[in-house]
């Protein structure tokens, strides 16, 4: 195995398990007895585990650590010691040490361990406590016991199986009594380590009645349990069935024994013992021969007084390897591990495979053979499941970035003297891996702002009637191929007047200005704007809330802002689901084409010039409600005249309509995005290009950008 | 429930429900015939929701016929209560057809 | 969806620590005082194990057994006999009529777990 990749492996893990590690701790304070010696079992396993692991890897420095730290849990989930805010906030220290710890390894950076002395001298104290002995010295103490027998070490692997034939009787079925139900019930006692169907039974076809039982298995068993416990799993058939238990290291007798009483296909199962791995093959050959050699009436004493019966470790290293790979076959993980750049490879073949799909798909409608464009849509189909399937892959859960924000409430809280929830919904909810990457930073604005500004002192609250414990959530949800993010508070909520004085202060609004709540509440999104009085460290210097803009613009997102004075805010992240791949809408002005996102439109219309020609305004009487229209081609100032007939494609977004109208309507197609270069990133309306089928470049049109620019413009004429 | 369509010289047999005990006269008295006749067969189980014993040694002994016969056999599309049930029989290795173990199955 | 078992037994407590137990195992349970009440019960309800008492008014568990052998419904339906270590000659009845699950009463709730892990899984 490639010690790089374990390695890697490695700290991919130990990153889970600190993290797995730090929820558990910090939920620990106020759960009942049972959960607590549950989480506190967690919190050991983690640390042992990484420890465990960090020795395989020679990575000292973190197993002589967390050697301690595991000490110390070790006391805690036996009781020794009790669990008090002191020493959950030690831990969660230990955690962040352990954190660094590992980080210094994967960069490969000599480790600070002088910052983990500190904390090694306050485990101590409770490991000084009593002078019971740690759980190092126990570890040490039993490694030094020798081993009860000697001999069963040199092989002990291969050497701990049951033998269990079973051949069920043939009225199994009609009596209700299921093999398998059996089976499970024995895998309950131990571990059924290999389990080979006999189907030397089964007759042929002829004489087949599928109602009874033919069935047969040779099994290997590991476990503790006894002879009889075994037998009494099959005591509701054992009337029926012909039972053999062999026990471990049993004399080779016994399976010769075992071999005779199924005459019919000894030589069968001879072979399915060694191949099952009871016996190995020298083994098989001395009891087949042995059994020969013995008159079929001859008593198996006379065998037994033979015997150099003292018979070996019955299975062959191969055969055991062979069990192995079924085991674990058996055992098979539910997840794997995937080089995220493998991943990404295959989303970018999809995204091609996609865009030559469409061609194709064009190709075959020009060309107008029936089976060809069936065979086609067929492939398409499949493609657009393969490309669905393709980015789930990528779908990762927000909730382990949520659950970070757990710590940066309670240490922010705690610095602050504020008695801070946080509240989490949604954690399942999935999205874009890459989106998840890049929205740890602006989350974490937005929930130190709402730490900061939001929530108010105690007393303040108290003074307003409201508990003591401010609240903050973090909810996640799907709408519309969507994610939507929310960071909400139950603080004193955004004061429109304030942030108007602010701006103006700061000559970012002018004084007559007159903007609506949701307007002003906006500016908080510009450079250069802080409403805090008082500036801390965490937040409010004035920097953050346009990053958090920008960067959430960056995700093809948008912030909205909620609040109500005395009651709260929330902040609403919108993301799309993916940044890949988007069915799109394709239309066409003069030459071009347009690719409009396809979850936003919804529905079509024929412009009629006539109704529109009695009025100067741009809108449309559609179904008793007024619908503004965007005439694409004056808005992209497209030279040449207008076709005789032109379509209204009818847009959402952001709870906003407005008809859109274009020369021609092409239809849906698979859009792979393709990002525009920096040098338009000012450019509102477009919010990136694709390709074709035909090979053209479309531009992908930013619905929300355009209904800005609309309403940005009519705004600007009323004034007027 | 069982289907039998025939194209390109294979037919396929499509189990889907319940393959217990309680089906299991229904489904042999349709599948047993197709075991001698098909050319190729194969056997799809896909749909199929619930297995046991009998299910499962109704397929063991088309196979063990087929072999006998000579001709080619094989099951495609094992559902997760297939190869569940596979698992614990040790029959995976017994017919060795390419099972998918699906990763969140 | 859990399994559902008919526990058929003219005494009430038995029927409940029965029940009790099963259903803690999490299977869903019907229960029935006699053998006619348990094939009432039975319409329109899948039944993946009976259990049942030999001694019961109106029927007992051996006509029930047969009953439940002639039924399309019930005819593969493993069924556990709950009897007495005096019962021997029930017991030979029984075996008789096709009974191959036994448990003797009094038992605890691990046997009957125990038994019924044998004959169907959770």
């Amino acid at each position: 195995m490639n010690m790089d990749a374990a390695l890697q492996t490695f700290f991919t893990e130990s990153r889970e398990l600190l993290e797995d590690m730090e929820s558990q701790l910090l939920q620990l304070e106020g759960i009942d007895e049972a959960q607590l010696q549950e989480s506190l079992n967690a919190v050991f396993r983690a640390a042992h585990t990484i420890k465990g692991s960090a020795g395989i890897f020679n990575l000292d420095f973190i197993v002589a650590f967390t050697h301690v730290v595991e000490s110390v849990l070790d006391r805690l989930r036996n009781q020794q010691i009790a669990i008090d805010e002191a020493l959950v906030s030690l831990l969660l220290s230990c955690r962040d040490h352990i954190a660094a710890l590992v980080d210094a390894a994967e960069a490969k950076e000599p480790p600070d361990v002088s910052a983990g002395e500190p904390l090694l001298a306050e485990l101590q104290q409770y490991l000084a406590a009593d002078a019971q002995p740690t759980s190092h010295a126990a570890a040490t103490q039993v490694a030094n016991t020798p081993p009860p027998f000697e001999r069963m070490a040199a092989d002990a692997v291969s050497n701990d199986c049951w033998h269990i034939s079973v051949r069920f009787g043939l009225n199994s079925f009609r009596d209700g009594m299921d093999p398998l139900s059996f089976l499970t019930y024995l895998g309950t006692l131990g571990n059924l380590v290999s389990v080979t169907p006999l189907a030397e039974f089964i007759p042929a076809l002829e004489q087949y009645d599928c109602e009874s039982c033919y069935l047969g298995f040779a099994i290997q068993f590991a476990s503790q349990a006894s002879k009889q416990e075994i037998e009494d799993v099959f005591e509701f058939v054992k009337e029926d069935s012909e039972l053999h238990i062999i026990s471990p290291n049993s004399q080779l007798t016994e399976y010769i024994q075992l071999i005779e009483s199924m005459p019919e296909i000894d030589q069968r199962l001879g072979e399915i013992l060694l191949q099952c791995g009871a016996l190995t093959a020298a083994e098989l050959q001395r009891a087949l021969s042995r059994q020969q050699q013995q008159q079929p009436t001859a008593p198996i004493g006379e065998i037994l007084a033979h015997g150099d019966a003292s018979l070996n470790p019955v299975l062959d290293a191969a055969l055991t390897k062979q069990s192995k790979v079924r085991e674990s076959l058996a055992k098979e993980q539910k997840s794997l591990r995937v080089d995220a750049d493998k991943l990404d490879h295959l989303i970018n073949l999809v995204g091609e495979l996609v865009t030559a799909g469409a061609g194709t798909s064009l190709l075959a409608d020009s060309l107008g053979d029936g089976n060809l464009c069936e065979s086609v849509s067929i492939l398409n189909g499949l493609l657009e499941e393969v490309r669905d399937a393709a980015l789930k892959l990528r779908m990762v859960p927000i909730g382990a970035t949520f659950s970070r924000f757990q710590r940066v409430v309670r240490d922010i809280a705690k610095e602050l003297g504020k008695d801070i929830e946080l509240q989490i919904t949604g954690a399942e909810t999935e999205l874009d891996k890459s989106v998840v990457e890049k929205i740890g930073d602006p989350l974490m604005h937005l929930v130190r702002n709402a730490i900061d500004h939001g929530i108010e002192s105690q007393a303040t609250r108290l003074a307003q009637g409201k508990s003591e414990r401010g609240e903050i959530s973090l909810h996640a949800y799907h709408d519309s191929g969507n994610i939507v993010i929310e960071v909400g508070d139950d603080g004193k909520g955004l004061d429109p007047e304030v942030i108007r004085r602010k701006a103006i202060e700061k000559g970012l609004l002018d004084e007559q200005s007159n903007l609506s709540d949701e307007e002003l509440f906006n500016i908080i999104f510009e450079p250069g704007f802080s409403t805090a009085a008082q500036v801390s460290n965490l937040s409010g210097r004035g920097v953050g809330m346009d990053v958090v803009k920008r960067n959430i613009a960056d995700l093809r997102g948008r912030v909205e802002v909620l609040s109500q004075l005395g009651q709260g805010s929330t902040m609403r992240i919108i993301l799309p689901l993916t940044l890949a791949i988007i069915d799109g809408f394709v239309i066409g002005v003069a030459d071009e084409q347009y690719v409009l996102p396809l979850d936003t439109v919804l529905e079509c219309l024929e412009l009629n010039s006539a109704e529109l020609d009695s009025t100067d305004e741009p809108y449309i009487n559609l179904r008793g409600q007024v619908l503004p229209l965007i005439f694409l081609r004056d808005y992209l100032a497209v030279r040449g005249s207008k076709p005789r007939r032109q379509s209204i494609v009818v847009v959402q977004s952001g709870g906003q309509s407005a008809g859109i109208v274009v020369d021609r309507l092409y239809g849906e197609f698979q859009t792979v995005i393709k990002p525009l270069g920096k040098l338009f990133s000012r450019v509102g309306c477009v919010s990136g290009s694709t390709i074709l089928g035909n090979g053209t470049v479309a531009l992908i049109l930013d619905i929300h950008g355009l209904l800005d620019a609309m309403i940005a413009y009519e705004q600007l004429q009323y004034r007027r | 429930m069982l289907t039998h369509h025939q194209a390109a010289g294979i037919d396929t047999v499509s189990f889907a429900g319940e393959m217990t005990i309680y089906d299991i006269e229904n489904l042999a008295t349709a599948f047993m015939p197709l075991i001698g006749q098909a050319s190729n067969l194969v056997v799809d189980l896909k749909e199929v929701t619930e297995i046991d014993s009998s299910g499962a040694q109704l397929l063991m002994m088309a196979r063990l016929e087929r072999q006998r016969l000579d001709k080619a056999f094989s099951l495609v599309n094992h559902s997760v209560a297939v190869v569940n049930l596979f698992k614990l029989l040790g029959l995976l290795n017994w017919f060795d057809d390419p099972v998918l173990l699906s990763g969140d199955a | 969806m859990s399994k559902t078992i008919l526990v058929v037994d003219d005494s009430a407590s038995i029927r409940q620590v029965v029940s009790m137990t099963l259903k803690g195992a999490g299977y869903s349970t019907i229960e029935a005082s006699d053998g006619r009440d348990a094939l009432a019960k039975l319409t329109g309800n899948r039944v993946h194990l009976v259990i049942s008492d030999v001694n019961m008014p109106n029927m007992d568990g051996i006509t029930l057994l047969k009953e439940l052998k002639a039924r399309p419904d019930t005819k593969f339906t493993p069924v556990i006999m709950l009897t007495t270590e005096s019962e021997a000659a029930k017991k030979e009845q029984g075996r008789a009529a096709g009974a191959k699950a036994w448990v003797v009463k009094p038992f605890n709730p691990q046997q009957l777990m125990a038994a019924v892990g044998k004959l169907i899984m959770p």
